[in-house]
């Protein structure tokens, strides 16, 4: 039966990190986007709050309950929904597996998953995940990574530099992606696990940037560096034809719709700041009252939608659906519709819109950036529309994967 | 959260998306054409017990939940946007009398249903469509006086309402043997949905419901105005589709159009809008059958997005189809056409978000 209630577990969840994102990380917001970086006490107390382990999905836990795995993907939308809503570069700051997480479950092996996710992210202490994909020149065009796997008897030698990698600098475990034979073009590219202070592994420029200022992203670079054979994940069937690439675009399906859940958040904040104001300082009389009541109520409708299309591919992914179709559907409609609603706010504040007195600059430029990363909107535009041309049984409403 | 429909609710769309195939698509020009669904359709449709659901206590085969009609009417709409409003839009009628009506008035108009007979809700007006907090007309002393436009089958009509404002937002039958002065529509789409502009001028009627119950009204009419979220999605897959074959077997510059990004971002980008549209009026369904205090924020929001959805699309639709889509050789053009009427008709997505917007101060 259709039905749109949130679980009782879902929902408690939601109080709680709501509260913690409003009294914890919405007071903080400021000053860490004025200093680019949060402060290592405020990581501890994160961390302390958060178990160490904020971003980890339910699942990945060795304590999950059957219902708690049965609800992974949509607690993880919940949560970070509302953590972005208290401030969406700060959350990065949270210790715990970050987007490592999601490519280990996908393509690791339950041995892999112990040893780099249980193991690593105990919660005892601030422990940082990693995923290092993008290059220069390889952005959604992840086949054309150019980083290189060579092995080498019980080992693999990486060579490679990866750049805008959030949290590499402080990564624990690091995902990285690389080809072990460039002549196989994408089915040649796999993904390995580099562990902090491994000899060869070292962190480049941490680059400057226009909105997420207080999220650390670094260059990487490997230099010979040797990791263990097992360090592959997927493990020996990794090395088998189609394997590779797969568990790469696998672990986007989960990701997407998280990184889409985080930009609702932040256009969420937007509006409802914005809200808020306006019902003070635009008067009911005021002549601006009727084109600032269409713009909130065209922003909460765009918003509410990209939430709708965001919880369904996690539905559909905690019910083991494939959900590629409907992950980028979600990646490719939130961010911009949450910009939208960033560009609205600043539209019906005027000069108080961009002034850093508030943070509606701040959401705007924090934004801009979500329908970039994790694959553009471009790229998902290719996702959703190779899913439809061929296959129009997609377009039916019972029709959810590919 | 759950969206998987009911094995019941899987049946019925299954049966109605067969017979739209089969029988609705293939006469959809001739719909068109004659101004009317075609009798033969028709009659399927009350044999189904589609086309007005009435109770079995009434004679009827049973009604649906608001969730159940959105899925019909998304499935009927994909064969024919027109048959679908103008068979589902006489519906309506039946299931507001359900919903609002005295046992006598129910045990007297509903079995008309079940004989075939048609419905007819007089509701929009010039400066109301989707807002009809806002409707001018009103009934004095039981008699009705205002200007309606797209009322259905009023010349055919055996049950005829008509929506009065004010503060006891009402609904009034209009007796078989009183005369309306209607004047048929011209209209750009939809044609198979016949539809007139009435001027009521003191015409003598009967309150629904007997006594005043605006909420209750509310609720009926909330279920009628999800309709066309229901019809404009069926109308925009219909559309979308259409358009995905073409982009696969036309080719230019020695390749199918749909690997061109300038088509296929088209694509992807109505898919995202039909699909969100969707799961907004699945939502507005859930949150009137679960009786939520959002449903009327929650409905306006979909009928919004699904007619900007629809027009959009429908727009996109003749355009991938080139010269083509214009021809009346394809369909495309016909739910251009389809697509903006049904927006103006009854669900603007400027008067859904300036309605909704109103209700933003006190909901939140």
């Amino acid at each position: 039966m259709i039905d749109f209630e949130l679980h009782d577990t879902l929902k408690g969840i939601e109080a709680f990190v709501h509260q913690f994102a409003e009294q914890t990380l919405r007071p903080l917001a400021r000053e860490a986007d004025t200093n680019g970086k949060v402060d290592p006490k405020v990581i501890q107390m994160l961390g302390q709050i958060a178990g160490n382990r904020a971003t980890i999905v339910p699942e990945e836990r060795p304590d999950a309950g059957e219902e708690r795995a049965r609800l992974g993907n949509m607690l993880s939308m919940i949560g970070s929904e509302e953590l972005a809503w208290g401030d969406a570069a700060m959350i990065l700051n949270i210790p715990g597996p970050g987007l490592a997480g999601p490519s280990i479950n996908a393509a690791g092996t339950p041995e892999q998953k112990k040893k780099f996710l249980h193991d690593v992210f105990t919660g005892e202490e601030p422990r940082f995940g990693a995923l290092a994909v993008t290059e220069a020149q390889a952005g959604s065009d992840v086949s054309n990574v150019q980083t290189t796997a060579t092995r080498d008897g019980d080992e693999w030698i990486l060579n490679g530099t990866k750049v805008f990698c959030t949290n590499g600098a402080r990564a624990d475990v690091l995902v990285i992606n690389a080809t072990i034979d460039k002549s196989l073009g994408r089915e040649g590219q796999k993904l390995f696990v580099v562990l902090k202070d491994t000899p060869g592994f070292r962190v480049g420029k941490i680059e400057k940037k226009l909105g997420l200022t207080a999220s650390e992203t670094a260059e990487i670079v490997l230099e010979d560096c040797r990791i263990p054979f097992d360090h592959i994940l997927g493990g020996e069937d990794a090395l088998k034809p189609k394997s590779g690439f797969k568990g790469t675009m696998k672990a986007f399906d989960a990701s997407r719709p998280t990184v889409a859940a985080m930009a609702i958040g932040i256009g969420r904040a937007a509006y409802e700041y914005v809200r808020d104001w306006s019902a003070v300082e635009v008067p009911a009389h005021s002549r601006r009252r009727p084109f600032v009541e269409a713009k909130l109520a065209h922003m909460k409708r765009e918003l509410d939608a990209a939430r709708l299309v965001t919880r369904k591919a996690a539905w559909m992914a905690d019910r083991r659906i494939p959900n590629s179709k409907e992950a980028s559907m979600s990646k490719a409609y939130a961010p911009p519709a949450a910009l939208r609603a960033c560009i609205g706010a600043i539209e019906i504040m005027g000069p108080e819109g961009y002034s850093k007195e508030h943070l509606v600059e701040k959401w705007y430029r924090d934004i801009k950036v979500y329908d970039i990363f994790e694959g553009t909107g471009q790229i998902n535009r290719v996702v959703i529309s190779r899913n439809i041309l061929g296959r129009l049984d997609e377009l039916k409403p019972e029709n959810n994967g590919s | 959260m759950e969206l998987e429909p009911t094995d019941e609710q899987k049946a019925i769309v299954d049966a109605i998306r067969d017979f739209a195939q089969n029988e609705v698509r293939p006469a959809n020009r001739e719909c068109e054409e004659a101004g009317v669904v075609s009798e033969r359709i028709e009659k399927q449709l009350v044999e189904m017990g589609v086309a007005a659901p009435v109770a079995e206590q009434y004679g009827g085969q049973g009604t649906f939940d608001t969730m159940t009609s959105v899925l019909i009417a998304e499935e009927l709409s994909w064969g024919d946007p027109g048959v679908a409003f103008s068979i589902l839009g006489s519906g309506l009628a039946a299931t507001i009398v359900d919903l609002a009506g005295t046992d006598a008035q129910k045990s007297e108009l509903l079995p008309k249903f079940t004989e075939g007979a048609r419905g007819s809700v007089a509701l929009a007006e010039r400066d109301a469509g989707a807002d009809f907090t806002v409707l001018e007309a009103r009934a004095t002393k039981d008699e009705i006086h205002g200007l309606k436009y797209g009322v259905l089958h009023a010349d055919s009509a055996a049950v005829r309402l008509v929506v009065t404002g004010g503060d006891d937002l009402g609904v009034w039958i209009v007796p078989e043997a009183e005369e309306l002065s209607a004047q048929q529509e011209d209209k750009l789409g939809l044609r198979a949905a016949s539809t007139f502009k009435v001027r009521f001028e003191g015409v003598k009627t009967e309150r629904l419901g007997g006594s005043p119950d605006p909420a209750k009204v509310r609720l009926a009419l909330l279920r009628a105005k999800l309709l066309n979220a229901g019809i404009a999605i069926g109308l925009g897959r219909a559309a979308l589709e259409y358009a995905s074959v073409y982009a696969q077997e036309r080719t230019a510059f020695g390749r199918p159009i749909g690997a061109f990004q300038g088509i296929s971002f088209k694509i992807a980008d109505r898919a995202m809008d039909l699909e969100t549209a969707r799961l907004l009026a699945w939502k507005a369904a859930w949150a009137i059958d679960n009786d939520l205090n959002d449903a009327h924020e929650l409905v306006m929001s979909a009928c919004g997005h699904a007619a900007a959805a629809a027009v959009t699309t429908a727009d996109d639709g003749v355009q991938i189809l080139g010269g083509h889509g214009y021809m009346r050789d394809h369909p495309e053009e016909l739910w251009y056409r389809d697509a903006m009427t049904l927006a103006t008709f009854d669900s603007p997505s400027m008067i859904g978000d300036v309605f909704l917007s109103k209700t933003y101060e006190v909901a939140e």
